[in-house]
């Protein structure tokens, strides 16, 4: 196999890592932890975030459903007991 | 376990089985593989061993959160070079604020003739004559010259990675290897 004096210089200068690749693995795993912690943070606050900034701006909110129907409309769960034919009753 | 895995899982299958699982053991892989490789390179442009370290770490730092972004059309290792490459290129600049750091000698791509210095004289020379000439050369010269007989890259994968054509990658060689050839004159004259 030919010799390239490159790579041998990469093997040499990569030999000087040995006792620093514990410390720089560590930092690594901090760092990255880190960045994930305030990854997750954002996730779980930033629509609280934005839906105050929102109410606060005098924005609304999403639509909510209505609870109550001042028409009279049928209920959700199906046991409707206004008559069907009102003029039969 | 690690070396174990280290030797059955290639770059692509631990970069997708750490971005789907999370799991330490594949960035372990690729750290074990690769972690000296990048602290050598940065070392040989930085010239400094604690800078060196320091860019090791945020090279690192800078692939685990952008592994998602690795799209497998290049091999990992260019890809990860190519992060190692633009990070030292980028703090040499930051120290000098020294813009034109990258785009000089890009100006005069006219000269295509060859070198006429064959690569064998690169490569087989003395390891610590190597490293003293690789001293004296200007940063771009010297990765440029890194990657293509270090890391084996084509001038299109070193293209890609510099931003720029490849026909001025070409010219950027030539001259990287000219000046190598001169400054090797300089201080061993029976050459």
């Amino acid at each position: 196999m030919p010799t390239n004096s490159f790579k041998e210089l990469e093997k040499e200068s990569s030999k000087q890592f040995d006792e620093r690749e514990k410390r720089v693995r560590e930092n690594v795993n901090h760092s990255v932890g880190f960045f994930h912690f305030i990854g997750d943070i954002l996730e779980l606050f930033l629509p609280k975030l934005v839906s105050i900034f929102v109410n606060v701006t005098g924005g609304k909110g999403p639509v909510q459903e209505r609870e109550h129907d001042p028409e009279g409309g049928p209920s959700s769960d199906g046991n409707d007991l206004r008559p069907k034919y009102p003029n039969t009753h | 376990m690690i070396r174990n895995i280290t030797l059955t899982v290639s770059d692509e299958e631990a970069v997708t089985e750490y971005i789907a699982t999370q799991n330490q053991k594949y960035f372990d892989v690729l750290y074990t593989r690769y972690s000296s490789k990048i602290f050598g390179k940065c070392l040989s442009i930085l010239k400094d061993e604690e800078k060196a370290e320091d860019a090791t770490q945020e090279i690192f730092v800078k692939i685990l959160l952008n592994l998602s972004k690795f799209s497998g059309k290049s091999k990992f290792s260019t890809w990860i070079y190519s992060i190692t490459y633009n990070f030292c290129i980028d703090t040499i600049r930051k120290g000098k604020k020294d813009k034109s750091i990258l785009v000089e000698d890009m100006t005069n791509e006219h000269d295509m003739a060859e070198d006429g210095i064959e690569d064998r004289f690169l490569m087989e020379m003395n390891v610590k004559r190597l490293k003293i000439i690789l001293e004296k050369i200007p940063v771009t010269d010297k990765a440029i010259l890194l990657m293509k007989y270090q890391d084996d890259m084509s001038i299109k994968e070193i293209s890609g990675i510099l931003d720029k054509s490849e026909s001025a990658i070409k010219m950027k060689i030539k001259r990287a290897k000219q000046k190598f050839k001169r400054i090797h004159k300089e201080n061993y004259a029976e050459f």
